[in-house]
């Protein structure tokens, strides 16, 4: 599919864009499995501040190219460029260590740990007491376990689970553990955070409260990159939007310019509806 | 209710319901406190020390000696498979490593006569870096593979010791040295319980310590969600390579002791059947809970000894496979595993036990 891409025409983009290395940058990055294109020579850029989201119909390949962005695979082809630096084909460790942190859409939360602990092995990649700290207890392991601590202790309260921080994991429902999921990644201390659908399987409220979070999120100083399929969900919230489809861009705008846009709405729908709800 | 009871049955049966009650609580609360901790542990350690003089018969001291030396190696797999959550089932093999390097180097079999306090680290030693070694190309695979590799890589080491001349083929080697901590020589068993006992309280202080720890944590990330723990920035490979590197020291001082206690080693102390003995204790006793893995290979050396010339004797190892299996059905994270307010821990993955919904 080569529909052309269609850009909107906002002045957010133009008036933030530097000349500079950027924040974060997707250039032409494939992924092929065999003959199937799941990623086809996608690219945009993600400025700094922004909640940017990325959609698209089922099967479109947001998922695939956010593992590809986390190094969980190998691309085929192209460039990732984040904070100046080349990230594609560095371990996931690595990736996060740099300061790019995400969630999955199939929740992946330690459940045999507490919540409190999940949390503190978000910073892990802060922190650095090793063994010879842990069996001799020497000051630098006693001061990051406090810190550690009471860090776990306030991310929990801004995902709003304070309140469970002694139980296991597995016991927490769909959504406490969605927010955990972002609490957790919080605590890799991001520059960007990727939420991989963070409201799939999520009722109304629950995707209202979720929304405020992302909201927070960036009003405190991180990037946000979402993979979502709920267009209501994302029309609110987002500075920008690209949309996939089979693997290509089709589109990219700010929210008011993309629900117009036939392409997308094709995508979505079907040929023949799109020209109803268009206008002729 | 007590009053109920007291009244239909009389006085007496209400007295002795309060009266049980009455001391769990404050037992509960004497128990947790630091001071009460502190008396406990004391009390404990008094009644290890005196234990030698209290039991007159050798032979259970040797039994002790044993137990001991499993609870060392017991915690030593307690890193591997309980904390990390990686498969090993040829731990027997680090053990064979630290007990041929003592019979080789402190016996008449070469004539060389180390000394033990230059040897037994190195023992330790030999078998971390072995393990690690191994782990560097074993870790790349999954599940089942790994454990093939495991149980392969322990099977070598027992052939080569069975066939090799420096190690005296199957026949093994025999007059072995006592260790010597310079003017204290350590040859009766009651001298061997005491250094047991003090390495096992050291080994068990260093595990907690690890339990709790950062590293501790990065451990169960891994064994809880290996890929979700690598996108939280762990390291995960040289984490695991560390655990199994961690994980078989143990092994190797256990085998230093067992050499120089036994003064006679040979191949047959170092089969297949030791690896999943040792296994056994750490599922049996708690996947990942120091304590735990401590009772299982106490409960899991003396509870057997009873068995050991009866008719029942062959029974001793079929108890082994079976109990496996028993606690991987009904209660996969063992007798004592680590818990939170309230909520059970689940045994988590493996590939030896399911995970099976108990809560």
């Amino acid at each position: 599919m080569s529909a052309p891409t269609v850009k909107g025409t906002g002045t957010s983009q133009d008036g933030l864009r530097r000349a500079s290395d950027g924040f974060l940058k997707i250039r032409s990055v494939s992924k092929h499995f065999g003959a199937l294109k799941a990623v086809d020579e996608v690219s945009f850029e993600v400025q700094e501040g922004q909640i940017f989201s990325v959609i698209g119909p089922n099967g479109a390949g947001k998922t695939t190219l956010f593992n590809v962005m986390t190094g969980i695979y190998p691309a085929t082809g192209g460039q990732v460029t984040f904070l100046g630096q080349d990230i594609l084909g560095l371990p996931p460790h690595q990736i996060t260590d740099l300061g790019l942190a995400r969630t999955y859409q199939i929740v992946r939360v330690f459940d045999n740990m507490s919540v409190l602990e999940n949390v503190q092995v978000g910073f892990h990649c802060r922190t650095k007491a090793g063994v010879w700290d842990a069996i001799f207890s020497t000051q630098r392991a006693k001061e990051e376990k406090i810190r550690s601590r009471e860090r776990g202790l306030e991310l929990l309260e801004r995902v709003g689970l304070q309140g469970h921080a002694q139980e296991l994991a597995r016991s927490l429902p769909l959504g406490s553990r969605k927010r955990l999921q972002v609490a957790r990644a919080l605590a890799t201390e991001p520059r960007a955070l990727l939420l991989d659908e963070p409201t799939a399987g999520m009722n109304r409220s629950e995707k209202q409260e979720m929304m405020a979070l992302v909201n927070d999120v960036r009003d405190a100083g991180v990037t946000v990159l979402l993979v979502e399929h709920d267009m209501n969900v994302i029309m609110g919230i987002s500075d920008w939007i690209v949309v996939l489809d089979y693997g290509v861009k089709i589109a990219e705008g700010t929210p008011e310019e993309i629900q117009n846009i036939e392409t997308v709405i094709e995508a979505y729908l079907g040929r023949g509806l799109a020209h109803e709800s268009v206008g002729g | 209710m007590s009053q109920v009871d007291s009244e239909s049955t009389g006085g007496d049966k209400g007295t002795k319901t309060e009266l049980v009650t009455g001391m769990a609580s404050w037992w509960g609360g004497f128990s947790s406190s630091p001071r009460g901790r502190l008396i406990s542990l004391f009390t404990v350690a008094v009644v290890l020390l005196m234990i030698p003089r209290l039991i007159a018969s050798s032979y259970w001291i040797r039994v002790l000696d044993q137990a001991g030396l499993y609870i060392m190696m017991a915690l030593g797999l307690n890193v591997i498979v309980g904390y990390a959550g990686l498969m090993n089932l040829g731990y027997a093999s680090f053990f064979a490593i630290g007990a041929y390097l003592w019979a080789v180097l402190a016996s008449p079999q070469h004539d060389i006569h180390l000394p033990f306090l230059l040897i037994f680290p190195l023992a330790g030693l030999l078998s971390g870096v072995v393990a690690y070694i191994l782990a560097i190309p074993a870790l790349k695979l999954k599940g089942d593979y790994l454990a093939l590799v495991t149980l392969g890589f322990a099977e070598s080491i027992r052939i080569l010791a069975n066939n090799a001349s420096f190690t005296n083929a199957a026949a093994g080697i025999i007059n072995i040295d006592h260790p010597s901590l310079g003017v204290f020589a350590v040859a009766s068993v009651r001298e061997y319980y005491y250094v047991v006992l003090v390495l096992c309280a050291i080994e068990i202080l260093v595990m907690r310590r690890l339990e709790n720890s950062r590293i501790g944590m990065a451990w169960m990330a891994i064994r809880e969600d290996e890929l979700a723990a690598e996108s939280m920035g762990l390291n995960t490979r040289s984490l695991k390579l560390l655990a199994c590197f961690i994980g078989a020291i143990p092994a190797g001082l256990a085998g230093v002791l067992f050499s120089g206690m036994q003064t006679f080693i040979s191949p047959v102390s170092f089969k297949f059947l030791e690896s999943i003995t040792i296994l056994s204790m750490v599922v049996v006793g708690g996947r990942g809970n120091a304590w735990g893995v401590v009772m299982g290979a106490f409960l899991l050396t003396v509870l057997p000894e009873p068995l050991r010339g009866t008719s029942l004797d062959t029974a001793r190892i079929l108890l082994y496979g079976v109990l496996l299996v028993v606690m991987a059905i009904f209660r996969p994270e063992g007798i004592w595993p680590r818990r939170y307010g309230g909520a059970k821990r689940e045994g988590g993955q493996t590939d030896v036990c399911d995970t099976t919904e108990l809560s």
